[in-house]
């Protein structure tokens, strides 16, 4: 079956329930995220070519407009890929590696690819960019100074409005972390997030990127704002704080 | 004339440094300076570290070194003066009320 996009959680649930036996794709993205695009047409090739094999739903998800799911699988960056079995997580896959993705595929798809699903087809994604490095995604080993900046000047403008904080919205790790959340969520802004607790070099660097020694870091529109006491004051005296940030280019 | 509010009757090492420090860098008018450390001893970011008894602190610091600055900048200021603290000594966090004089007395 070619890829579905999920349009709500009722049909969510529909999907994943009907057939628990069927080896289930879930895709995360968002319209933001850089290696999304790349992500994305990779995840309709794959998806396309193994459209004869019944046994295998690729679902799509916009991580941003269906967040109850995305909190529900604890998606913390974008792209993420998560296969399913009988409401049992096979493997998770944070990034945009397309041949890590087939692996994993071919791995626990029932029907052993017989016949090879031809990879050649699919473009390389350049590893730096937005997605979080974790044990799953391969990444070049030695980042360079540089190329840390580089990824730094990209992670901070991923969105209008990035948190860098301890852990995910859904789970914090950090009182301070939890209430900036809050508040943001009270003021019903949408914002982008990053768990430093799972990239070390970008809890590093970003301390000296921004010349600030502690998480969380809001920023918007690429520009550093504070953390959670700046915020609160400043919200205080300002209760259109956030939407005169966005504004001030 | 300053006044200074320490966390308790027997302030660690590691509070008194940052009240010598930022009494001398700021002058201060008023500081007061609480310990919550153990509100945070037990959370997933602690664990494994050594400094758990003086590793988180609020401070309420008026001061005339603060005029002129905006919130981030006077932060900045402390976080650059209490460095060591929070490089080498273990504080993790430093939640902040910056104000001046003048600001105080509106």
């Amino acid at each position: 079956m070619p890829v579905t996009e999920i349009e709500s959680e009722a049909q969510f649930t529909e999907l994943t329930k009907a057939d628990a036996s069927k080896l289930i794709v879930l895709y995360f993205h968002t319209s933001w995220a850089q290696p999304c695009q790349t992500m994305n047409q990779i995840f309709k090739t794959v998806a396309d070519s193994k459209a004869s094999d019944t046994s295998i739903s690729f679902l799509s998800i916009n991580a941003d407009e269906l967040s109850e799911i995305s909190e529900l699988f604890e998606v913390s960056a974008v792209p993420y890929i998560i296969l399913i079995r009988n409401s049992v997580i096979l493997k998770e896959l944070s990034g945009a590696d397309p041949k890590e993705f087939i692996n994993s595929l071919n791995q626990f798809s029932s029907s052993s690819s017989a016949t090879s699903t031809n990879p050649t087809a699919i473009p390389p994604v350049a590893s730096n960019g937005i997605q979080k490095t974790n044990g799953a995604a391969p990444v070049q080993e030695e980042e360079s100074e540089e190329a840390l900046q580089e990824r730094l000047k990209k992670l901070t403008t991923a969105a209008p409005i990035m948190l860098f904080m301890k852990g995910s919205p859904s789970s914090p790790q950090c009182g301070f972390s939890r209430q900036l959340v809050a508040i943001l969520r009270e003021h019903q802004v949408r914002f982008g997030f990053f768990d430093i607790l799972k990239d070390d070099s970008v809890r590093q660097g970003l301390k000296k990127f921004s010349d600030w020694p502690t998480f969380p870091q809001l920023y918007v529109n690429g520009e550093f704002q504070g953390g959670l006491d700046i915020v609160k004051e400043s919200i205080e005296e300002d209760d259109q704080f956030f939407e005169k940030a966005l504004q001030a280019v | 004339m300053s006044t200074i509010i320490k966390s308790s009757e027997t302030p660690g090492p590691i509070e008194e440094t940052i009240v010598e420090k930022l009494t001398t860098n700021f002058k201060p008018t008023y500081l007061k300076i609480a310990n919550d450390s153990h509100k945070h001893s037990h959370h997933a970011g602690m664990r494994g570290a050594s400094n758990v008894v003086e590793s988180h602190f609020r401070i309420e610091i008026v001061s005339n070194e603060f005029e002129g600055k905006n919130m981030p900048s006077r932060h900045r200021l402390v976080y650059s003066v209490l460095d060591d603290e929070l490089k080498n000594q273990g504080v993790h966090a430093l939640q902040m009320k910056t104000k001046t004089p003048g600001e105080v007395s509106k």
